[in-house]
């Protein structure tokens, strides 16, 4: 039964990221990156030890390389095709560094504290704040003047008529 | 400039805190290890982000051009900084279509590097507009954020109607005094022979034909016909523009109206333009190519200004009509103090030609009854209009812009050839 769930939310992951990269709809991105993490998340209820371990930095890796190739292939306008080598490199290189990073956290982990409240109050408080330290400069825009796209042809229009007017009282 | 979170940046902290948060419920590192990355990510783009100093600088190849030609818009970039990715995407202006090639491009900028980018784009449409805005977005290399940078916008370029060629055109009836490339019916000084007549007292000697003197006895004199040109006021009604889904009547009016000017300046006429409508416009007659380019810029200035202000010509100043000129009205003839208008300029006297720019193309009878009835009805009043200028001589030809602008001006001179203006009323 367990085994169905996990399969099931795989595949649910894969068509979403494939609908998202044919749809170009990033946030179906973000469901379907979640859905291939609850899967692992799950199988993870049917093994435990040190098979486990090895398994978490591949799937962290594995993760991020999906989600880099699935925004790749959601913004694929703002990528030519002499660029793509040079993208694809990147992905890899993340992977990688994705790979060590998480080799990291478990190499820490094997220090085995003792389980406590206190400590797990101290868990909470660090994700929240790491959590909150990445959003707090991704989400202030830096407005430095008018950026903002002029999308309105009125203005165009407006525009040409001045220089109409221009013209006419010359 | 202002910088917003990318998608990806949103989908990352959403993930690494969801997997940490998971991690800490269930008690397994490993949920843990797998946030590690997404959040190492983000912080790592976050702080190696920089702020890019691009210099974008616009310039077109010209600043006017015909209807239907091309423009080539240069975009040069310079950075200080390096730029991961630069998106730019040109918007064009309602008046200006792209060119096979697409209107945006994806580059990278290599610090204190430069680049250029060449778009290219048609008129389409006359007038004086602005080309279109430019708008940049730039990535950094964790396509974290996305900057959005100054929209550029695009000069204003003059668009001048296309013209057509034509090949034959309407003779006024009446020439000026001033030297032209018209034959004139007046005898004087010229090229072209007209008779013979016997000498009298203060001709001159050198215009005796020795040959017919000689013939008959007693001295005669060669007449010749000297070359004139003409006035030609291109009147153009302004009061209504008929538009539909093809264009307008006044789009078609302004091609007309160049055309004509063009081939009338070529054969040496002087040429001046009236906007007669909600604003009177216009520009006296004069010679040369400088006057078809002022004639242009009066002509792109056109627009149909709604007014309830009855005009009359009286309101025409003196010296944009002058005496014995030809009066080429164009004008869809829907409305009345226009229709007036041209009615009293014939019975001033001048010299009338009517090239009615059909707004039927524009135009779709009702789906009623009573819609279709009122359309005919329309319709022969229209008609009826046509008979009551053909009476006065005045020839009123159709165009819709299908067919060339040569065959109504041709069906114009076989109207005045067939039909003697009379006397002014």
């Amino acid at each position: 039964m367990r085994a169905v769930f996990c399969i099931a939310l795989v595949a649910l992951g894969i068509a979403l990221i494939v609908t998202a990269a044919i749809g170009r709809r990033a946030w179906l991105v973000l469901l379907g990156l979640a859905a291939l993490g609850g899967s692992y998340a799950v199988s993870l209820g049917a093994f435990s030890g040190p098979r486990a371990a090895v398994s978490a930095p591949l799937a962290g890796a594995g993760l991020l390389v999906a989600g880099e190739c699935s925004f790749l292939a959601v913004d694929r306008d703002g990528v030519t095709r002499s660029q793509l080598p040079r993208r694809l490199a990147w992905v890899g290189g993340v992977g990688l560094g994705a790979a060590v990073v998480s080799s990291l956290v478990l190499l820490a982990w094997s220090a085995r504290l003792s389980r406590s409240l206190g400590v797990s109050i101290a868990g909470t408080i660090c994700v929240v704040a790491v959590v909150a330290l990445l959003s707090v400069p991704a989400r202030a825009p830096r407005a430095d003047g008018d950026g903002e796209p002029n999308n309105d042809p009125a203005q165009d229009d407006a525009n040409a008529t001045d220089a109409r007017s221009r013209l006419t009282q010359s | 400039m202002s910088s917003t979170p990318s998608p990806k940046l949103r989908a990352y902290i959403a993930l690494a805190g969801a997997a940490m948060l998971a991690g800490l419920a269930t008690g397994r590192t490993e949920l843990v290890a797998i946030a590690a990355p997404f959040a190492g990510y983000v912080a790592l783009g976050l702080v190696l982000r920089t702020r890019p100093e691009i210099v974008i600088t616009t310039m077109v190849d010209r600043d006017r051009l015909l209807e239907g030609d091309e423009i080539k818009v240069r975009v040069e970039l310079t950075s200080d900084t390096s730029v991961e990715r630069l998106i730019l995407t040109l918007h064009p202006a309602h008046a200006f279509a792209a060119v096979s090639t697409a209107l945006w491009a994806a580059i990278r900028v290599p610090a204190g590097g430069h680049d250029s980018l060449c778009f290219s784009l048609r008129a389409e449409r006359w007038g004086a507009h602005r080309l279109g805005t430019i708008h940049c977005r730039a990535t950094d290399r964790f396509g974290l954020t996305d900057l959005q940078l100054p929209t550029q916008r695009l000069p204003v370029v003059q668009v001048f109607p296309r013209r057509e060629t034509l090949h034959r055109i309407v003779d006024p009836l009446e020439l000026q005094a001033t030297a032209g490339s018209r034959v004139s019916r007046e005898r004087a000084e010229g090229v072209e022979f007209a008779e013979n007549r016997p000498f009298v007292p203060g001709d001159r000697v050198r215009r005796i034909n020795w040959r017919v003197t000689a013939r008959r006895g007693t001295p005669y004199v060669s007449e010749r016909h000297p070359e004139r040109n003409a006035d030609v006021i291109l009147f153009l009604d302004t009061f209504r523009d008929v538009t539909g889904p093809g264009g307008s009547t006044l789009e078609l009016a302004v091609r007309a109206a160049a055309s004509l000017a063009a081939s009338y300046l070529a054969g040496k006429d002087r040429v001046g333009v009236v906007g007669f409508g909600g604003v009177l416009r216009g520009l006296g007659p004069r010679l040369g190519t400088a006057q078809l380019y002022r004639i242009l810029d009066v002509l792109i200035g056109s627009e149909a200004v709604f007014s309830y202000w009855h005009k009359d010509v009286s309101l025409v100043p003196r010296r944009l009509l002058p005496p014995k000129a030809l009066v080429i009205a164009i004008t869809p003839l829907v409305d009345d103090r226009a229709i007036g208008a041209l009615l009293d300029l014939r019975a001033r006297g001048f010299d009338l030609t009517v090239l009615e720019i059909s707004p039927l193309p524009f135009t779709q009878p009702g789906d009623t009854p009573t819609g279709r009835l009122a359309h005919r009805l329309w319709l022969l009043r229209r008609d009826a209009l046509r008979k009551r200028f053909e009476e006065l001589g005045v020839a009123v030809v159709q165009w819709s812009g299908e067919q060339p602008l040569q065959v109504p001006v041709t069906a114009q001179m076989a109207f005045r050839r067939r039909v003697r203006q009379p006397a002014a009323a």
